[in-house]
């Protein structure tokens, strides 16, 4: 698991107050929202937030491909990778 | 306003003081603090009744109003339960502060926190978890609260209701108020059905009011004018525990009386 995976899936964890699961539980690809851990649309509020304040990027809500960026821990992490590398 | 009548089917409640209490059995064999004093600790009530996801983001006090809400519903004999009435004077002021403190620090403002602010919180998740959607009703009132939920009930059971379920909630203020309140806000939470109907009914509740023949002038004491001492008192005249209490408000004095069946 590289460092921004685990970091991702341990923000989740800890913003959401998922105290019933492990880092190890989130799998990379799974959905996050509707199945896998069936997240919904506070959450995904949520997790926006805490992303924009760990890694200090600014998240535009009326962009297009966001919710597609917010797929899976690995579409977030490939997505906060190319932010921080703009 | 003529007394009301009431027949009080089922009662339940929690908080630090007393535990979790979920039925008139656990309520009669429950200790109760009469020590009571400003309580500061970690205790949350028993949520086993939810699955864990749907109470994650739930406040203390939201957690104890379901936990009421649901053991007086589930207890409540073969009457529906009409729409829930929950009443509480300071609401979610914990998620709200937060909310408050984000702005001020200039920070992103948590979105869980803005949602879950609002004064109808407790009743808006009980529908939800008992996919209820009925229309329901959140009270506050500077005080006589109770008294307000219980007028509201009478005019539902005379509309039709079968029963009506009361959900009273409090936590304690969250500390950037204690400093300057010196308040004596208990957290607790109970609930209770009332029917007209009195078949296999626990007691009979009758709420009178009268007015003041003069208005007081507004209480100095800060700490009673803020107090949750007379909810408090109502719970135990409800759990059984006195028989009638008097409670002055700021225009009429309200006469509560409970009689065992």
């Amino acid at each position: 698991m590289t460092e921004l995976i685990k970091e991702i899936k341990c923000l989740i964890i800890e913003t959401l107050y998922l105290e019933d699961i492990n880092p190890d539980e989130i799998e990379d690809n799974a959905p996050l929202f509707v199945e896998g851990l069936e997240l919904d649309s506070i959450d995904a509020l949520e997790i926006g937030v805490a992303l924009q304040k760990k890694y200090q990027i600014k998240l535009n809500p009326k962009e297009e491909d966001l919710k597609e960026h917010f797929y899976s821990v690995q579409t977030i992490a490939n997505y906060i990778k190319e932010m921080l590398s703009a | 306003m003529p007394e009301l009548t009431f027949y009080m089917k089922s009662l339940a409640g929690c908080g630090p003081s007393i535990g979790c209490l979920d039925g008139i059995c656990a309520i009669k064999e429950g200790k109760w603090n009469e020590e009571e004093s400003i309580i500061v600790c970690d205790w949350s009530p028993d949520m086993s009744f939810m699955p864990p996801r749907k109470f994650r983001r739930l406040s203390r006090l939201s957690k104890m109003a379901l936990y009421a809400a649901h053991h007086a519903s589930m207890g409540g004999g073969q009457a529906p339960i009409g729409a829930p009435i929950f009443c509480s004077r300071y609401g979610e002021l914990q998620h709200t502060v937060q909310v408050l403190d984000a702005i001020i620090s200039e920070e992103p403002v948590s979105p869980m926190d803005f949602s879950y602010s609002v004064y109808n919180t407790g009743q808006g998740l009980f529908s939800i978890l008992n996919e209820d959607e009925r229309p329901a009703t959140a009270i506050s009132s500077r005080g006589s609260i109770i008294e307000e939920a219980m007028v509201k009930a009478a005019a539902q059971l005379f509309a039709g209701d079968e029963s009506v379920l009361i959900v009273y909630h409090e936590d304690q203020l969250p500390e950037v108020y204690e400093d300057l309140l010196n308040p004596e806000v208990l957290p607790v939470s109970f609930a209770f059905v009332v029917s007209h109907d009195c078949k296999e009914a626990l007691q009979k509740i009758t709420l009178s009011s009268k007015p003041k023949i003069k208005v007081e002038a507004e209480e100095t004491n800060i700490s009673t004018r803020i107090s949750n001492r007379h909810e408090r008192n109502i719970f135990k005249l409800l759990a059984n525990k006195k028989s009638e209490i008097l409670i002055g408000g700021k225009r009429l004095n309200w006469m509560w009386r409970c009689e065992s069946l």
